[in-house]
């Protein structure tokens, strides 16, 4: 049985999300290239900051696209018509959980790249994840509700 | 569960089919067929009534609460 019906709105995000990751994925390849072009430090420089900026923005690359992969997937399920369903619970734990590995690292990372956004990454992707695992227990209980009543005649 | 839905024995005795029985209660043919098969969790008054109306019988007739072997010791 469908719950919610298919919306433009919730279609849209979709391809937009998987824009999303070809343009994650294109400027993760490029960061060997672009940093010097953008951040003006160079590979062997006094400090390393190239080495640095390097390190910390692949990895929010590889996670940035593992995270719109999963979102793409969510959105899938709920333009599906059901959203109701523990595959939904399943995506949003691993979202919630990639977000946290994220959020650790730039925590760590904060002592080697003292900026600002590092911080403020950090804080966003903790905030963010623990919302996550609190909207995967919320439709958890959703769906017991919805077996509840689909099984009432 | 210790309700047990007796729907099937009230059918046959009224000799009335799943399908003929679901376009008089108004509810699907799977919806009745989860009913009778003891597969529901509950059931609504308004569908108890409409069944005891189709069937011309009492709600006890359909219902029946048998002790469950865990506890019947």
């Amino acid at each position: 049985m469908k719950a919610v019906k298919k919306d433009r709105l919730s279609i849209a995000i979709e391809y937009a999300l998987t824009i999303l990751m070809l343009i994650a994925f294109v400027l993760t390849v490029t960061l060997p290239w672009s940093i010097p072009a953008v951040t003006h430090h160079y590979p062997g420089e006094k400090g390393f900051w190239y080495e640095k900026y390097l390190v910390v923005l692949i990895v929010s690359g590889v996670m940035a696209m593992l995270i719109l992969w999963q979102a793409r997937a969510v959105l899938r399920i709920v333009n599906n018509g059901n959203p109701f369903v523990s595959e939904m619970v399943r995506r949003l734990r691993i979202i919630g959980v990639e977000c946290l590995i994220l959020s650790v690292f730039y925590f760590i990372s904060v002592f080697v790249v003292t900026r600002f956004f590092m911080v403020a990454v950090f804080v966003t992707f903790s905030v963010v994840g623990m919302i996550l695992f609190v909207f995967a227990r919320l439709f958890e209980q959703a769906i017991a509700f919805k077996e509840e009543n689909d099984m009432t005649i | 569960m210790g309700i047990r839905i007796n729907l099937n024995v009230m059918m046959a005795k009224r000799r009335i089919g799943l399908t003929e029985l679901s376009d008089k209660v108004g509810i699907s043919p799977a919806n009745l067929s989860i009913l009778k098969n003891n597969k529901a969790r509950a059931i609504r008054f308004s569908t108890l009534d409409a069944i005891c109306r189709a069937l011309d019988c009492q709600p006890g007739d359909l219902l029946e609460f048998v002790e469950d072997e865990a506890d019947g010791s």
